[in-house]
Parts: C-alpha cells; structure tokens; sequence
C-alpha cells in the first residue's frame, strides 16, 4: 500500500513537469471543474459520475464529509452518513421527494443507476434555495434524466459475476425511455463462522451460497415545455446469504416491486413593471409509489423459523413551491403534503395475527400523514458580496395503527415541528464562506412507532430526534489551479432514538438524552492541465449523554468513523484518464457501550478511462489491494471487486 | 507544493497507525472464590464478563472476554469458566480463571452436524470429565468431555430428545438441566412458535445415556410433566428439583413447581392463584393493558427456604421484578417488601453462594449491578456491585 502511495506522490510532483512540458490535447475526458465547490453546497453532472462508477454508492464514497455504509455485495442497501450522522438522519430525495421510507427510514442509495441519473445534489449545512435541506445530517437529491438526446447503451462486466446493461433513448415529442438491468452472484470468499460441513473448521473462506441479486428498471419520461410525467418500474430480488453457516439449501429470499408516477411542472413569469423586472418560478409536483415486498425463508436458516411474509407500502406526495425574485431579493414558499401507509401480513405466523409476540411480528396496517409550510427569504446586499438566507417551515405529522385483529385504529400520534435555516454569506474574488445555523428533526419511523419485524417492539409515545447545527464553511480558491474547502461544524442531537432491551430479551425504541459531534472537514484540490489531486480529511469527535442507559452515557457515537483521509489523484490526456483513490478509515466504535473498536484500514482504489469518440471503455478496481478488514457492522468487508465498463452513444 | 508538503507528511502520518487495530486484551485471573457475571449491553450490540470477589471488596473488574455480539451466557465448575456463545455463534471456551481469563485453555464449536444454530445455552458438568452442552436450537444434548485437549475429542456422545418436539416444532427447545442421583435433569419448554404448551422434564440416566421413563403407568412420554409452562430454570437442591416456568408471553403466570429426584412427584408451589394481588387483567379483548406476574428465576439455600422472582409485566413491558420468599416444606410464600433497595426494580437473575447468600442481578439500564443479601435476615450484605451493562446470569468460581 505504501508503494501505491508513493506513486500517488510520483504522479503529482511529475505535475511539475507535465504544466510546462506537455500541449493540451483534446481533453475529452477528466474531473469536472465542477468539482471544485463549497463543501456546503454541491451539484454534480452526468460527466462526473457515468462511465466512470459502478454505482451512486461508489461515487459519494469520494466525497469529503460523507460516509457509505453498505454491508455485504451488491443488492444490500446502501446508506450514507453527511457530518456524522447516522444514515437514518439522511434525507435522500429523488426529483425533490423524500425516498426515505415511513416504513423503516431507509433507502437505497444504489435503486437508481447511474445511467439515468442527470444531477446529484449534496447540502449539508442547511438551506439552498435550490435545495430544500431539512435533514440533521444533509441531503441529497438525484434528479434523474429527463430525455436523452441520443441512443446510449452501457455494459458492465464485473467479479463475483456482476452484469449491469443500459439503455436509453428519445423519441419525438420529449418521450425517452430508459431500461436498466444489474444482477450478481456476489458469491465472494466469506469467512464462514461455522460451516454447516464441518464446524469446527471456524472462519473458513467459502464462496458464499444464497447471495444472488438482480434487478431491473424502466423509466419512461413524456416532458412537455413546463410539465413532464414520468413512470419508473422496478422490480428486483435479493437472495439472503446464512453468513453463520452457508447452508447450501439456504433458499431465503427478499422480493420488491415498486411501481412510481410523478408528475411535475415548473412555470416561470416575469412581472414587468415600471422600474424593476420581476421575476417568479412556480413548481409543482404530484407523485405515488407503490411497493410490494415478499420476505420467504422455507428453510427457516436466517430468522427464528419459516417466513412467508409480505410487505405493502403506499406513498402519495404533492409538492408546490413559489420563489420570487425581486433585485436583491428572494423569497419563497413550499407547501407539502403526503400520505403513506404500510401494511404486513406474516402468512406463517399465527401469533401475529393477534401481535402476541415479543419478536414485534404484527399483522397490522399503518399510517403517517404530514404537511409541511416553509417560507424562505433570501437577501444580497448591492455587491453582491454578502447574502443571507432564512427558511423557517412548520410541519405537522399524524400516525396511527390498526392491527389486523382489532376493529379500531390506535390513538393517533400529532407531532409538530418548527424547524428553521440561517445562513450568512460572504463573498470576494478568492472566496466564499458560509455561517450556518440549521434545526432539523427526523420522525421515528412506522416500525420504531408500531414494531418492527425484527426483535424489537413498537413505541408509539416516542419523540422526534431534534438537533441543532452550528457551522462555517469555506471555499478559497488559492489560484486557478488550487482551491481549498474547509468546514468546522457542531451539532447537538436530542432524542435520539436507540433500541433498548429487558432482562428478557424484549426490545423497543427508546428515546436516549443526547448527544453531540463537532468536526473538522477540509479538502485541498488542484486541477491541473492535465494532473489532478485531492487530499481530503474528516475528523470528528463525539459524546452522548444518557443517563437513562448507563453503558452509553459519555460515550462516543458509535458506527461512524471519526478519523478519515483520501487522497484522490489522477492524470487526463487526450482520451485516457486514470484515477488513484486512496482511504483511510480510523476511530469507529462498533458498539454504543464503546467496548468493540471497530478496524482502522486503508484502501486503494483504481480507476481508468478511455474515451475515443462516441464510445468509452474502462476499468475499475475496489480495493486493489484485498485488504482484510471488518466494515462498520463487525463483518468481515468482500475485498477486491472490479468492473469494466462500455458505452455507447450513437 | 509548500502547501501540498505538511498536508502529505499529515496523511502518511496518519496512514502509519492505520493498518492495525490495537486490541489489547485484558488479562485477569482470581485469587480467592469469586462472581462471575455475563452482563449485555442494553441495545444487545456488546457483551463483557465482569468478575470480583465473593467476600470482601466486592468491586468487579470489568471489560473481560467483551464480544460485538450479546448472545453470550457463562458455565462454571469449579475454577473453571465457560464462555459460552449462544445462537448463531454456537462456540464455547474454557478458561482457567486462576490462571487467566483471556487465554481460553480450549476453545470448541458447540454445533455437532446440526442443520441450524444448535444455540447452547448452558453447560452443565458433573465431574473434569463429563458434562451436558444443553442447546436450545437442537434436539441433542451433547455429551462432552470438559478435559479433551483436541476438539475431536470433546463429543463424547449425543442424547436424541426429538420426541418431545411438539408437533411442527423442529427441536423441543431445551432450556436448563441439572445432575442428581446421577441422572440427567433436562427441562423442555416446547413451545408452539411463541405459545406455551406442556413442559417437560426428561431424565437421562447417566450411566447409559438412555432415557428413564418417570411414569410407566402411563403412556406418552417418559419424561415428567411440569404444571408450569415455559419453563427458564431448574435448580437441584437436596434431592428436590424446582422448575420455574414464566408461563405465556403477554398472558397467564405460570408457575414453579419442585420434583422429587427418587420418585419424580411433582408438587406445585406458586400457580395463577397464588398472587391474585398481582394480577390485573380487564377482559376487553386487549391483553396489552393486562398485568401478570411470571416466574422467571428460583434459588435454594434450604429445604426450608427458597426465593422466586415475579416479573410483573403489563402486555411485553416489564414493570418491575418481585422477589417471593418460599418455604418449600411449608409452601409458604412471602414477598419481600425488604430491603428496600430491591424494591421496582427488574431483577434478571438469582442465584446462592457457598456463604448462602443470595445474589440479585438488577437489570434496570439506568444502574445495573448486583445485590447481594443475608438470607437469615433478607438484608442487604455489602456494597452494591456496579455494572456498566445489565448482568443475565450470575456464577461462582471456587478456587481449588
């Protein structure tokens, strides 16, 4: 690893060289100056991300503040922590609505390939008046591509038998399809604990059984001038690995199909008037998704006997916003309104019909609506040199259950919120800083109110997780080749919801006091003619106080690393451009109590490009170097995986 | 590259320490008869041994054999302590505990070409070389050699208990045994999913491995049937078996009942009826808002006197844990309303040392610890015993 780090060093003081020595071809290919953004607000285009990672996952990886958590190949749920946080206080928004489930707060950062992806928005510090940011770590929101201008089709061949093909075309009149398929094996060597052919060969490397995934998706987007429905299917299949013993007749398995409308519009008026233009932007958007899911375990391996259970989620959003701008002036207003519901049916268990069982299995159906009215404002002073923006919204949420055997709904839960945004901006020719004041919330899920299907009953009486943030982020631009981001933040966090379990093995949420994180970001970047480089490092410290559970009172948060650095360097010429990512991940507790360090390990990944007219090609390799590590859940991390990849335009 | 210079010696720096977690191991070992405690982190993420002195300072030295995952419990026999990995960690180790609690002498599976997790729950020994690995998630009890240096060696023999399965059920979900009149005790729990049905005792003798049929009388199984469902823990003393059972999960009280080793009566000491001050049930079809209590755990220190805890819980919730006081001979019951500082807490284990002292785990997430109590006088004896995590079960180590 070290060698590869001294040929990071090589490739950058070789830039010494490179500037005076050699002529700017035709650069086709190579980091977006876009890259070089306030760590407090950034957008990515197509050309950052395509062709270029496997997945949404893979890229946000890079990024300085953001932490991916995926445990396991291919299929399992990628989740993202901004700041520090906990995936759960993640918002991911896809075209602005919340793809954060009532359910079970996840999401799945990896649902939409990268092909049909237009935009990537990160905010982290609070409000943009581009994106709404309400979340206690950060957003993100994926605007997904509305209308190809051309044919394009991708392959990727990867290890462990990975295949992902694309397609995407337009039509006359702004319709354009976009078909996607991924699938894996993900049969990587796993250190098996007890093997069911011999168990006392403990924590021998076998392939793992059981662990397929496929998926496949279209999207079909009919835009118009000011309005564009889109429809997305989805449907996908995640074999369930027995991690303990690899059981070869292990069958377990995770079914989901999703079924998305949206429709949206976006009208812009300009007001003339005697003195002043006046300018307005009215969006609107209407979307539903349904989601069914089917959990089965014929075998009884993974749980606590045979499942056969299937899952029913509904979502219905409608948004409307209105900014108007009026010289220095802006100001806007955004009123929405859901309502989602999820309903189980576990078909083996006769128990959960009545919810008589401590495992929190309950056939039931459960609701959430919400509303929510934000007005921001957002002044700049004549120069344009000072800005300050202000959003306050109030939101209002409703839940409620009704178990499959009772006739009656459960108490209703009312929670109201008022959370707001405060910024000042300052600006000059060689920088830009941020001073931010952000009070957010994140509502317990339906699982955290009402049980979850795992071991852990529901708690209906249980807050919203509260926090207040504190930060200041800056971006100074040395020359026009160097540029430096900084941020220190502080963040307080209330409520925060843990598991809890008695002396008999019982859980359910719980509300624990509070907590807080304070951190140090900072990247360096230099874009060169040709040579590009990234040093980047995170560090947080953290505490929470609770004294309701002793072993987690005074300890640090636990499942995020408190100590990171990357270093990314590359080197574009003419149609190559290759891309060296080295990552160190240190200081995480596996646990709340703090007894179990987590491993501190180092990765190298490699990247490569080449793009020759309308066609690209390239490779990349995670974890070039195999490293043996345990990831944040203690489990052992898959090692090197790698991919090529082939696009199409024509 | 004036800049790039301190930012690179920073990173390279910090790459130096990060290949290795520096996971020190705490190395401790007893001197005099001691506690052992497996305790569990309260959101189940951890686990550690706390271990201290039985008489005396009592402070326990925390941190040891700490594991990510909580589904650990703990054996003794004499010196020696068994660390013991429950579902879907299916391992057991054995230390030396005045030698060292960190070095395990051995270190074995305790799946036995089992389909699933065979989920050990207890190891019960009756000499350096024989034991019973009692194993939930199977319907064998291994027989094991305690001493075997190879793990080739350590089954001896397995003993088929399926025919207590109940039907649909894959294994009969043995609980706790114990060893008298050299005979094997298993308590069998045999649920249906989460519902109670007819708990068993089946009795093995020792000599043959085979089972001993209690009732010829009759047919059906040989083993003896409990009154109380659900059983969670036997304890042998004097001939005398006693079962407590906690009944269902959010309904009816179970019960404990006590069994002679020599004729296999059984006698029941605590039923629905004998606390009805303790029951609050509205028959409004919800048993949510229902109070029950369920017999959890039972200690011995005589023919004369034995305690009992009563986990009263309102649906899953547990409210508090109360301890009864029984008379075994009399089957008098007496709650304990002292010492005061047992009072609304929720007790998750009881057990009784060589002084007769009876322990008290306090399970409460906010100041887990343990009680320790003079049972000729039901009163507090030393200082309470902190604990970062709650403890789920308390054992002694002698010291030979």
């Amino acid at each position: 690893m070290r060698i590869l780090l001294l040929l990071s060093i090589l490739l950058l003081s070789l830039n010494g060289l490179a500037n005076e020595e050699i002529h700017l071809g035709s650069l086709t290919v190579g980091a977006s100056k876009k890259d070089l953004m306030n760590s407090d607000y950034q957008v990515f285009q197509r050309e950052d991300f395509v062709n270029r990672y496997q997945n949404l996952a893979s890229f946000l990886q890079q990024k300085n503040g953001l932490q991916i958590q995926q445990a396991g190949g291919l299929g399992n749920p990628a989740l993202v922590s901004i700041r520090g946080a906990s995936a759960s206080q993640t918002t991911l928004l896809v075209n602005g609505i919340s793809a954060n489930n009532s359910q079970h707060g996840g999401y799945d950062l990896n649902t939409i390939p990268l092909n049909q992806i237009e935009r990537i928005e990160i905010s982290r510090s609070g409000s943009s008046f581009d994106l709404s940011d309400q979340a206690i770590g950060g957003t993100i929101n994926i605007i997904t591509r509305e209308g190809a201008n051309n044919q394009n089709f991708s392959l990727n061949l990867g290890s462990e038998e990975t295949l992902a093909a694309s397609f995407s075309s337009s039509f006359d009149q702004g319709l354009s399809i976009q078909v996607d398929h991924e699938q894996s094996a993900n049969s990587y060597d796993y250190p098996v604990p007890s093997p069911i052919a011999n168990s006392s060969q403990r924590n021998q490397d076998q392939p793992l059984n059981n662990a397929e995934f496929s998926r496949s998706s279209v999207q079909l987007v009919q835009s118009f001038e000011e309005i564009s429905a889109r429809v997305r299917l989805n449907k996908q299949s995640k074999n369930i690995p027995d991690y303990f013993r690899n059981h070869p007749n292990n069958n377990a398995s995770l079914d989901k199909q999703d079924a998305t409308f949206s429709l949206q519009g976006k009208h812009k008026l300009e007001h003339e008037n005697t003195n002043s233009a006046l300018v307005s932007e009215h969006n609107w958007q209407v979307f539903h998704q349904k989601t069914n899911e089917h959990y089965q375990d014929d075998m009884g391996v993974i749980g606590l006997g045979k499942d056969n259970d299937k899952f029913y989620q509904t979502r219905s959003e409608a948004q409307w916003q209105s900014k108007l701008l009026f010289e220095q002036w802006q100001f806007q207003t955004q009123v929405s309104g859901y309502e989602e519901s999820f309903s189980s049916r576990y078909l083996n268990d006769d128990d959960s019909f009545l919810c008589s069982t401590p495992q929190g299995n309950c056939d039931q159906k459960a609701y959430q609506q919400g509303i929510q009215a934000l007005a921001g404002v957002r002044w700049a002073n004549k120069k344009q040199n000072q800005q300050i923006t202000i959003d306050v919204y109030q939101s209002h949420t409703n839940s409620y259950n009704r178990k499959r055997s009772s006739t009656k709904d459960s108490e209703e839960k009312n929670k109201y919120f008022i959370g707001y945004n405060l910024k000042y901006s300052v600006f000059n020719d060689a920088s830009e800083t941020h001073f931010s004041i952000k009070n957010s919330n994140r509502q317990p899920t339906l699982y955290q109110l009402f049980g979850d299907r795992g071991l852990l009953l529901g708690n209906p009486d249980l807050l919203d997780e509260t926090s207040l943030s504190y930060s200041v982020d800056n971006l100074y631009s040395i020359n026009d080749r160097h540029q430096m981001n900084s941020a220190i933040f502080y963040r307080q966090l209330k409520n925060a919801i843990v598991p809890v379990y008695d002396s008999r093995g019982v859980g359910r949420y719980e509300n624990s006091k509070k907590a807080y994180l304070a951190g140090i970001e900072w990247q360096w970047r230099y874009q060169g003619d040709h040579f590009y480089s990234h040093l980047g490092a995170d560090l947080y410290q953290s505490e929470s106080l609770d004294d309701n559970v002793k072993s987690f009172n005074n300890k640090q948060i636990a499942g995020i690393y408190h100590n990171s650095v990357s270093l990314i360097t590359g080197w574009s010429q003419q149609q190559h451009n290759i891309e060296l990512i080295n990552r160190i991940n240190a200081n995480i507790y596996i646990d709340r109590s703090n007894l179990i360090a987590g491993d501190n390990y180092h990765l190298t990944d490699i990247n490569y490009q080449y793009q020759y007219s309308q066609i690209s090609l390239g490779f990349s390799i995670k974890d070039l170097m195999n490293t043996r590590y345990k990831d944040f859940t203690n489990r052992p991390a898959i090692g090197r995986q790698w991919i090529v990849f082939t696009n199409f335009n024509f | 590259m004036k800049i790039i210079t301190p930012l690179l010696i920073a990173t390279s720096l910090l790459i130096g320490c990060g290949a290795d977690n520096d996971k020190k191991k705490k190395d401790f070992k007893i001197s005099q008869d001691s506690y052992a405690v497996q305790t569990v982190a309260s959101d189940y993420s951890s686990s550690q041994v706390a271990i201290g002195n039985l008489i005396g300072d009592r402070s326990a030295t925390q941190g040891l054999l700490t594991k990510a995952e909580s589904n650990f419990t703990i054996s003794t026999y004499e010196n020696n302590l068994y660390h013991i990995g429950k579902n879907q960690i299916d391992a057991i180790s054995r230390y030396d505990a005045t030698q060292s609690v960190s070095n395990s002498e051995w270190a074995y599976g305790a799946n036995h070409d089992d389909e699933g997790s065979a989920n050990t729950y207890t190891l019960v020994q009756q000499n350096a070389t024989n034991g019973y690995l009692i194993r939930y998630g199977s319907t064998f009890v291994l027989q094991v050699d305690p001493s075997a240096a190879l793990e080739e060696n350590f089954v001896k023999a397995k003993i088929d208990l399926s025919a207590y399965n109940y039907p649909g059920s894959e294994y009969p979900r043995m609980v706790d045994a114990v060893i008298a009149d050299n005979k094997l005790f298993v308590a069998l729990q045999r649920l249906d999913g989460w519902a109670p049905k007819p708990a068993y005792i089946a009795v093995i003798d020792i000599e043959t491995n085979e089972e001993i049929d209690t009732n010829i009388q009759e047919d059906g199984f040989k083993g003896i049937p409990l009154n109380a469902t659900n059983t969670f823990s036997l304890v042998e003393h004097n001939g005398q078996i006693y079962a407590a059972g906690r009944g269902g999960y959010n309904s009816d009280t179970g019960g404990l009942d006590v069994i002679d080793t020599t004729t296999y009566a059984i006698t029941q000491l605590i039923d629905e009826s004998s606390f009805p001050q303790l029951i609050d049930f509205s028959d409004d079809d919800n048993n949510s808002n229902d109070s029950y209590y369920h017999v959890l755990d039972v200690a011995v220190v005589s023919d004369q006197l034995a305690y009992a805890t009563l986990n009263i819980e309102i649906g899953y919730k547990t409210i508090e844990t109360k301890i009864v006081m029984i008379n075994p001979s009399t089957k008098e019951l007496t709650i304990l309303s002292q010492p005061t500082a047992i009072n609304g807490k929720e007790i998750s284990d009881l057990n009784i040392d060589s002084n007769d002292r009876l322990w008290v785990g306090i399970a409460n997430a906010d100041a887990p610890g343990i009680w320790v109590m003079d049972t000729d006088t039901n009163t507090i004896s030393g200082d309470f015993i902190e604990l970062d995590m709650p403890a789920k079960r308390i054992e002694f180590l002698t010291v030979q």
